[in-house]
């Protein structure tokens, strides 16, 4: 049996899922009121997730904060022509990925290279996810060292990918979107979206086994 | 589509499937074995990132950045203007029944003229003849 039998048997078992709305529309309609609580609860519920994005496509903590910031402050100023077609998060992934093309292509038209600051040891391992110090036991120096070290290649691989490719990787596998979102975001469609991811995918690994072989950051 | 995109979209279905390692074993050549174990290797890597806690004073800057871009008005309450919740037509049919009635008005009242002679008084008038 070919490869193409393979292939296309696996296609029927995975699929889409489809983006679900919740119940955001009281949100929604607050927010166009521009009630003031309604847009700190915005931010309160989407800034790790913009925030994350901003970071893992800059790799600069100041650069992130600032174009999130931003994404906030864009999203409050365009509430109006929201379609509602989407989720309030997708709405938001899009801003920050625009958001952040634009500022990589200003660094590059400068021809200055973006400083990768991401402190990768303070508050590594010592807090969980939801920035909350962690009651756990603190893994032994040697170990916060190598998963320290192992961030810090895959951050660098994940830069020295194509742009294009670095966003679908940071949507799909870092924050874990579904197709249908990925396509509302890019404007790509689903077959272009996984092949890309695919190319994507693999030139991260080169990209970090090389990155591994140099002993470079 | 081009048949070699689609095989890579084929491929990122294999892993989402969860069921990669079925067909890596079998009949597939070893250079899209190969592709398909390094992206499987990518996504073990891209999952093991962990969330980055957002800065202390986030929110705040937000708000302080919304209130600065729109010279503090962005919040305020804003009266909406006269006729924004009004459509034309009850408008104009309002203006029309406000003109109507101030032309009614006006017709009803008739100036008369009115004379404040005071009659002459019962010591000075002039005895009837």
């Amino acid at each position: 049996m070919g490869n193409t039998t393979y292939l296309n048997a696996i296609r029927g078992a995975s699929s889409s899922r489809a983006g679900t709305k919740t119940d955001e529309k009281p949100l929604v309609r607050r927010l166009k009121r521009r009630d003031e609580a309604a847009f700190k609860q915005l931010v309160k519920r989407h800034k790790s997730l913009v925030y994350n994005v901003c970071l893992r496509m800059l790799s600069n903590t100041q650069e992130a904060e600032d174009i999130a910031q931003d994404v906030f402050v864009r999203a409050f100023l365009s509430i109006g022509s929201f379609r509602e077609e989407a989720r309030l998060s997708t709405w938001l992934y899009r801003i920050a990925v625009n958001l952040c093309k634009n500022r990589l292509k200003y660094y590059a038209r400068r021809s200055s290279k973006l400083h990768s600051s991401i402190d990768f040891v303070a508050e590594k391992n010592l807090r969980n996810g939801c920035g909350q110090i962690s009651s756990e036991a603190v893994p032994p120096p040697d170990q916060k060292l190598e998963a320290v070290q192992t961030e810090k290649l895959i951050q660098a691989a994940l830069m020295s990918v194509d742009e294009d490719f670095r966003k679908l990787l940071i949507l799909r596998d870092i924050e874990g979107l579904s197709y249908i979102d990925i396509m509302r975001i890019t404007g790509l469609p689903e077959g272009t979206v996984k092949s890309r991811l695919h190319r994507a995918r693999t030139a991260l690994v080169r990209a970090y086994k090389k990155a591994q072989s140099n002993g470079t950051v | 589509m081009d048949p070699k995109d689609d095989a890579d979209a084929a491929l990122t279905d294999a892993l989402d499937s969860g069921q990669y390692g079925e067909f890596v074993d079998q009949g597939m050549d070893s250079g899209t074995n190969q592709s398909l174990l390094e992206a499987r290797h990518a996504q073990l890597l891209l999952k093991s990132l962990e969330k980055r806690p957002v800065p202390v004073h986030f929110e705040r800057r937000v708000q302080t950045r919304v209130r600065r871009r729109t010279g503090g008005r962005y919040y305020s309450y804003v009266p909406p203007p006269i006729g924004v919740g009004l459509g034309i037509d009850v408008f104009v049919i309002l203006a029309v029944v406000v003109m109507a009635a101030c032309w009614f008005m006006n017709q009803q009242v008739v100036f008369e003229p009115q004379f404040f002679v005071d009659p002459p008084s019962s010591l000075n008038a002039p005895s009837p003849p």
